[in-house]
C-alpha cells in the first residue's frame, strides 16, 4: 500500500494511502470525490469561512438545514456533553473566538463569556438545528475525526478496503491482510521525539496535545465553565472503532475520568500528564518508552 | 479470578491506610479503633482484610472496599511459566471516613503475569486535603515517559498535536516579531 497522496484541507495536512494496484486514473477520480466531500463538510461546519452554515448561525437565530450526516455527530456531541458535565460542547465557538482563536487568527484575547447550556440554545431535529439566539458553533472536538470517517466510508464505497486516511495525525486504517500500522506517539514537549509506538490494525487512532496550537494562556481546548485551558494533561491518545469517537474522547478525557467514559464507549487510551507521567489503559496497543 | 480479586483487595486495603494515615498525620484529632471491611463481587465471597497498621497516631478510619473486575483476559498457560493470578484489570471503589468527612476513592489495578502493571485513581476525594494525598498516591504509581528521536524509531506515521494551519502559525510568528521589536 504505497500510493500516497498529500494535500492541505480544513487547516491540516492530509495524507491518504491507497493500494498501489489502483491505476492512476482511478486514483485521481477517487481523490476528486474526496476533495469535493471535504469541501462540502467545510462549507457546513467551519467557523473559519464566511459562507458556512456555522457562520450564518453566528449571525442569526432560527432553523438551519444541516447535512444529512450531522445527526450522528450531534448525537455524539450530546453524549460527550452529558458525560463531561457540559465541558465538551459545540457552543464553545464564541469562547475560542474571544480567546483569540478567531477566523482571523488574531490571537488577541477579548472579554470572554461562559456559554449557555445546550438545552437553552439548541433544538436538534435530525437534519436541522434550531437555535434560540445567534451562536458560534465549533466542531473542533470531534469534527475532524468525523470527516476522516466520512472519507473512509467514501473510499470503501469505491470498493477499496485497504487504506489509511490521516488528517494531521488523526487517522483511520484498514488492511485486508491485517498488516499493522506503526504510529509514533509524538513527544508532547519535543516534537522531534516520540514517547512510544502504537500498532494499529483496522481501527482509528487520534491524538491531542497542547503544545502546538497554543497562544497566550490558552491552547485549542478551553473549559467553557472556567474559561481556562486545562494544564494537567500534555497529550492524550485514543484508539477506537471510529475516528469520530477516538477524536471526541481525546478532548473528553481532559474533563472526565476514563472510568466514566468507558461506561459508554469502547476505547483504549494513553494520557501523558503535566509531570510526564503516563496513564494507559490495559490494552492500549502500544509500546511506550518510560523511565 | 477469586485469587486475583483477593489480591487486588489486599493491595487496595494495604494502600488505603497510607492515605488515611497521611490525613491523620496532618490533622490528628480523633482516636478510635480502626476497622476495615472488604467485599468482593461477583463471587459474593467476603474477605476481611487486616485492620490498618497499629500504632499509628489515632486512626479512626473505617474503610469499605468493593471490587469488581473491569475486564479480564484468560492467562495463557501453555508454557512452563504459569501465572498465579488471571491477567486483567480490576477496579475497586472505596469510601473511608476522615475528620473531613467520608471520602471516595476508586482504584483500577492491572495485573499481567502476576505483576501489577498499572494502578490508576479513577474517582477523586471530595476534600482538598484527602485529594492531595490521593494525588500523591497516584503519582507514586506512575511511570514517566521519555522520548526517543523519531529518526531512531521505525515508523509509518506520527500522531500528536495536529500540524497547525498556516494562518495560525503566521499569526503566532507575527506576535513573536511584535514582541521582539
Amino acid at each position: 500500500m504505497v500510493c500516497r497522496k498529500d494535500f492541505e484541507a480544513i487547516g491540516t495536512h492530509w495524507c491518504i494511502d491507497l493500494p498501489e494496484a489502483l491505476d492512476a486514473q482511478r486514483v485521481e477520480c477517487v481523490l476528486k470525490k474526496i476533495h469535493d466531500r471535504i469541501e462540502e463538510f467545510d462549507r457546513a461546519y467551519s467557523r473559519f469561512r464566511v459562507d458556512s452554515i456555522v457562520t450564518q448561525m453566528s449571525q442569526q437565530s432560527g432553523r438551519f438545514a444541516f447535512p444529512a450526516d450531522s445527526a450522528s455527530m450531534m448525537t455524539f456531541y450530546r453524549r460527550l456533553y452529558d458525560l463531561t458535565d457540559g465541558a465538551v460542547t459545540p457552543l464553545i465557538g464564541n469562547v475560542l473566538s474571544d480567546s483569540g482563536y478567531d477566523a482571523a487568527y488574531s490571537l488577541q484575547q477579548k472579554s470572554m463569556m461562559v456559554p449557555k447550556a445546550w438545552d437553552e440554545v439548541i433544538r436538534f431535529h435530525g437534519e436541522s438545528i434550531e437555535t434560540s439566539e445567534p451562536v458560534l458553533f465549533d466542531f473542533g472536538a470531534a469534527g475532524k475525526g468525523y470527516i476522516v470517517d466520512i472519507i473512509s466510508d467514501l473510499i470503501e464505497a469505491e470498493g477499496i478496503n485497504s487504506y489509511c486516511v490521516d488528517a494531521g495525525g488523526d487517522m483511520r486504517y484498514r488492511s485486508v491482510v491485517d498488516e499493522p500500522l506503526r504510529v509514533g506517539l509524538e513527544h508532547p514537549i519535543d516534537t522531534k521525539q516520540v514517547i512510544g509506538v502504537a500498532s494499529i490494525v483496522n481501527r482509528s487512532i487520534c491524538g491531542s496535545a497542547m503544545n502546538r496550537r497554543a497562544w497566550g494562556d490558552f491552547h485549542h481546548v478551553i473549559d467553557p465553565r472556567t474559561l481556562t485551558s486545562p494544564k494537567h494533561v500534555l497529550a492524550v491518545w485514543v484508539v477506537a472503532e471510529t475516528t469520530m469517537i477516538a477524536d471526541g474522547l481525546t478532548t473528553a478525557l481532559m474533563f472526565a475520568t476514563p472510568h466514566v467514559l468507558l461506561q459508554e464507549f469502547d476505547f483504549e487510551y494513553a494520557i501523558v500528564h503535566a509531570d510526564l507521567s503516563l496513564s494507559v489503559s490495559s490494552s492500549f496497543p502500544a509500546e511506550f518508552f518510560v523511565t | 479470578m477469586t485469587n486475583s480479586v483477593k489480591r487486588a483487595a489486599i493491595v487496595v486495603a494495604a494502600l488505603l491506610p497510607i492515605l488515611v494515615l497521611g490525613w491523620f498525620v496532618l490533622k490528628p484529632e480523633d482516636s478510635a479503633s480502626s476497622e476495615t471491611v472488604a467485599t468482593t463481587s461477583p463471587s459474593g465471597s467476603t474477605n476481611t482484610v487486616p485492620p490498618a497498621a497499629p500504632g499509628a497516631a489515632g486512626s479512626g478510619a473505617q474503610t469499605s472496599v468493593t471490587i469488581t473486575p473491569a475486564s479480564s483476559t484468560t492467562a495463557s498457560v501453555t508454557t512452563a511459566s504459569v501465572s498465579t493470578y488471571n491477567d486483567g484489570t480490576y477496579t475497586a471503589n472505596a469510601s473511608y471516613n476522615t475528620p473531613g468527612g467520608p471520602q471516595d476513592l476508586g482504584v483500577s489495578i492491572t495485573l499481567k503475569s502476576d505483576v501489577i502493571t498499572e494502578v490508576t485513581i479513577t474517582e477523586g476525594a471530595k476534600d482538598a486535603v484527602a485529594q492531595k494525598f490521593q494525588d500523591q498516591f497516584a503519582a507514586g504509581y506512575r511511570v514517566l515517559v521519555v522520548g526517543k528521536n523519531i529518526d531512531d524509531v521505525q515508523l509509518t506515521k506520527v500522531s500528536g498535536s495536529s500540524l497547525t494551519p498556516g494562518g495560525f502559525n503566521d499569526a503566532l510568528n507575527a506576535i513573536k516579531v511584535q514582541a521582539t521589536v
